[in-house]
């Protein structure tokens, strides 16, 4: 037997890996680092991390067609399976009441999408087709699963950087807001203490809700049915109160489940020769100018139905509208305790924080209408 | 507003246009007087108004006694008032409400406690997230009505100063 011919074949792995492979593993490396250490959005980061540094050890046919993350993908990317049941769990981990108690935070939901419209319309004049502008665009929700739905029917092929992007700017939350806040409010506005008095939200409304939801979204724009469906399926499991088993099935081993297999599949796809492009860096661009439009679109609102209320609004909650559910309304309740201690906000910023969710799963399905219709 | 003022078992009916108008005017038996409460300003009213914008019951309001109604007299009188105290509008502070509905997931003081301002009273959770809830004033705990695990409503009493 040669020996001189075994040694290549034991050598393989090290013979096919490419410095992209290592810059690939470094950035996997970076995303667990950053999950384990700082707890930026864990549950994701961490799978996606795995499974970024899996995909840059070559030869190992993982991502190949029959390998464990092509059957994932296959069963449960492509086919969107993966975001409607996290849709289903976040759905069940959703209080609406603090919307119903104040239905008028609906307009701060809407106003947290300008971002990604106004994206997408920069997108196309720098030259990206329109169904790759509308991907990019929706980064700007900051809802993983919104943006994989939505990406993963227009532009499969921008998949990775966009889930990448999604997530990791939902985990730079904390970073990236707060200036934008501080920069487009006063401390005089940061400081409006809004007294929280719910208007009773009687059992019925709250069951009512995600069915009535379903149907007027359902007939308006029934690209977004599936998501918005499974959303208030969840919702409806909880509110319900007679189903308290399925209801905690949804928000722990379903969206558990869902989320594990949906971040290392996504990680997966992060392999060097596919991401390692000037396409990845401009859609990390782009996503996170949409991110920044979302949140300033949502202060100015925020800034005029404080104006138009007589100072009674506290503009902060109009960050909350992006949607980023719930870390941008804990951040807004933040930032204003930071200023004073005794302003609780926080009831204020989850209505429109929850209207924000609902915006942007409007604004996917409107998305997907629009580019399936123009394209 | 119509304020019962009982002097030395006498009940008086007082009736006040404006509280924020100076002088007062009040009309008790069909004579007008001119209050000028003293301490002015009277800051501490406002902004318990801002703090707590519960109704209070009405003897709370902080009413000057009036000391000349044993001369019935046409004209309008003034009377020295002995302020608003600070005991009647420290009242809505002496108590801890809870500012949002949640549940308390750790007490931090206790009765008997001595607490300054900005110090962690108890801890609020509520939509996932720990809401600290601090001391607005200096001062000692009289009671603490929260255990941790309670549900809490918004508005509920969760703690109340000794003074």
């Amino acid at each position: 037997m040669d020996i001189s011919i075994l040694i290549p074949e034991l050598l393989k792995g090290l013979l096919n890996f490419t410095g992209g492979n290592l810059f690939m593993i470094l950035i996997g490396s970076g995303l667990i680092l950053l999950a384990v250490k700082k707890e930026y959005e864990p549950v994701l980061l961490l799978p996606i991390g795995f499974g970024c540094i899996l995909a840059n050890i070559p030869l190992t046919g993982m991502t190949g067609p029959d390998g464990l993350f092509g059957v994932l993908y296959r069963a449960g990317i492509s086919t969107e399976l993966f975001p409607l049941l996290i849709f289903v769990g976040i759905g069940a981990m959703i209080d609406f009441s603090p919307l119903l108690a104040q239905p008028k935070m609906v307009l701060l939901g809407a106003a947290g999408q300008f971002g990604i419209f106004g994206t997408l319309i920069l997108a196309t004049w720098l030259g990206y087709p329109l169904n790759q502008a509308a991907s990019i665009g929706i980064i700007g929700a900051i809802d993983g699963p919104t943006a994989i739905f939505v990406s993963a029917r227009l532009a499969p092929e921008l998949l990775a950087p966009i889930a990448v992007a999604a997530y990791s700017y939902m985990s730079l939350i904390p970073i990236i807001q707060p200036p934008i806040m501080r920069l487009l409010t006063t401390k005089r506005e940061r400081l409006i203490r809004m007294e929280y008095s719910p208007r009773p939200v009687s059992r019925q409304a709250r069951v009512a809700f995600p069915v009535i939801v379903t149907l007027v979204i359902g007939l308006l724009v029934p690209e977004a049915t599936p998501l918005i469906s499974m959303l208030m399926l969840g919702n409806l499991l909880r509110e319900s109160g007679v189903v308290d088993r399925l209801s905690k099935s949804a928000q722990n081993e379903i969206a558990n489940v869902a989320t594990l297999f949906l971040g290392v599949t996504i990680g997966s796809t992060m392999n060097a020769a596919s991401f390692l492009n000037l396409a990845t860096i401009g859609i990390l661009a782009l996503g996170l100018l949409a991110f920044i439009l979302d949140t300033v679109a949502g202060l100015l609102f925020g800034k005029l139905m404080s104006a138009l209320s007589k100072g009674s609004i506290n503009p902060l909650i109009g960050a909350a509208g992006i949607s980023a559910f719930p870390m941008a309304g804990r951040l807004c309740a933040k930032m204003a305790q930071e200023e004073d201690f005794d302003n609780f906000i926080l009831m204020h910023a989850m209505g429109a924080n929850t209207a924000g969710q609902l915006g942007s799963v409007m604004a996917g399905g409107v998305l997907l209408a629009l580019v399936t219709g123009l394209v | 507003m119509i304020v019962k003022v009982k002097i030395e078992e006498q009940i008086f009916q007082v009736e006040i246009s404006d509280l924020q108008q100076r002088p007062i005017i009040a009309v008790v038996d069909g004579d007008e007087f001119e209050i000028w409460p003293e301490g002015e300003p009277v800051k501490p009213m406002v902004e318990f108004v801002a703090e707590n914008p519960i109704k209070q019951p009405i003897n709370h309001q902080p009413v000057a006694p009036v000391r000349s109604t044993s001369v019935p007299s046409s004209t309008p009188k003034v009377a020295t008032a002995s302020g608003i105290t600070p005991s009647t509008s420290n009242n809505t502070l002496l108590v801890v409400r809870a500012p949002i509905p949640g549940v308390i997931t750790a007490v931090d003081v206790q009765a008997g406690s001595e607490v300054s301002v900005g110090q962690q009273l108890c801890v609020l959770e509520a939509m996932k997230m720990n809401n600290s809830i601090r001391a607005s004033r200096a001062g000692r705990i009289s009671t603490v009505h929260v255990t941790t695990g309670q549900h809490v409503k918004h508005h509920d009493i969760l703690i109340t100063y000794a003074g």
